[in-house]
């Protein structure tokens, strides 16, 4: 069992992603991925993700870690992306390994959940006109929620 | 001295600081008065939904002591993904 936590201002590649991670999952019958792009809805000009050092890498895990308890996974990987960013570009790359894929698609779901609302980083969208915090709405809360029931 | 970090909506508000604590600031309950009387907004933003509060980088669920040798977070509902 691996997990693989990356927290950077880097841009994502998902092909280099993907390849290294299939390399690293071992025998699994089955991947599942999730990309975040930056939507570039009406007049968007930016994202800007911004983390606590040294924490939100440890939060992140843990997130990883709960997952890997509740799903017989062999490997996860998580790799966020902080900093700015502009529309089309990848904010988060999200995989899970396993035998089956079933447990491989419920974690990477339960993963981006905990993301959304429980992992320390701060979104700050920037418009035309204004820039403002970008906090989780209540559908992410109750999606989170739903895997605590 | 204590190592004091602002994340979120408190990075609008306050620069990230290493200061000696008041003699009277024993703990985050303190602390965080004492900023909401220094910096108008702040207990706006305290009281928001998912406001949380880091000690040594662990998040703590009620009033907590503190030191000049700690470090606190204050930090604003969190949205990754």
């Amino acid at each position: 069992m691996s997990i693989n936590i990356t927290i950077s201002n880097q841009p994502i590649d998902i092909y280099k992603e993907m390849t290294a991670f299939q390399s690293h999952s071992g025998d699994s019958g089955a991947i599942a991925t999730f990309t975040g792009i930056v939507r570039g809805e009406g007049d968007i000009q930016s994202l800007t993700l911004s983390h606590y050092p040294g924490f939100t890498e440890t939060e992140v895990e843990h997130i990883a870690g709960k997952a890997m308890k509740k799903w017989p996974l062999t490997a996860c990987r998580i790799n966020h992306r902080v900093g700015k960013m502009v529309p089309s570009e990848t904010i988060v790359f999200v995989a899970s390994a396993s035998k089956h894929r079933r447990a491989a698609f419920e974690a990477v779901d339960f993963i981006m959940d905990y993301l959304k609302s429980d992992a320390p980083l701060w979104k700050q969208e920037t418009r035309a006109d204004k820039t403002q915090w970008i906090e989780p709405r209540q559908d992410d809360i109750i999606d989170r929620q739903k895997w605590e029931a | 001295m204590a190592h004091l970090l602002f994340f979120g909506r408190f990075s609008d508000l306050l620069e990230n600081k290493t200061v000696k604590l008041p003699e009277n600031v024993t703990n985050t309950k303190a602390l965080t008065d004492y900023l909401a009387n220094l910096h108008e907004g702040f207990a706006e933003i305290i009281n928001r939904p998912g406001t949380r509060i880091a000690v040594n980088k662990a998040i703590i669920r009620s009033n907590t002591d503190i030191t000049d040798d700690d470090e606190i977070a204050f930090m604003s509902a969190l949205s990754g993904g």
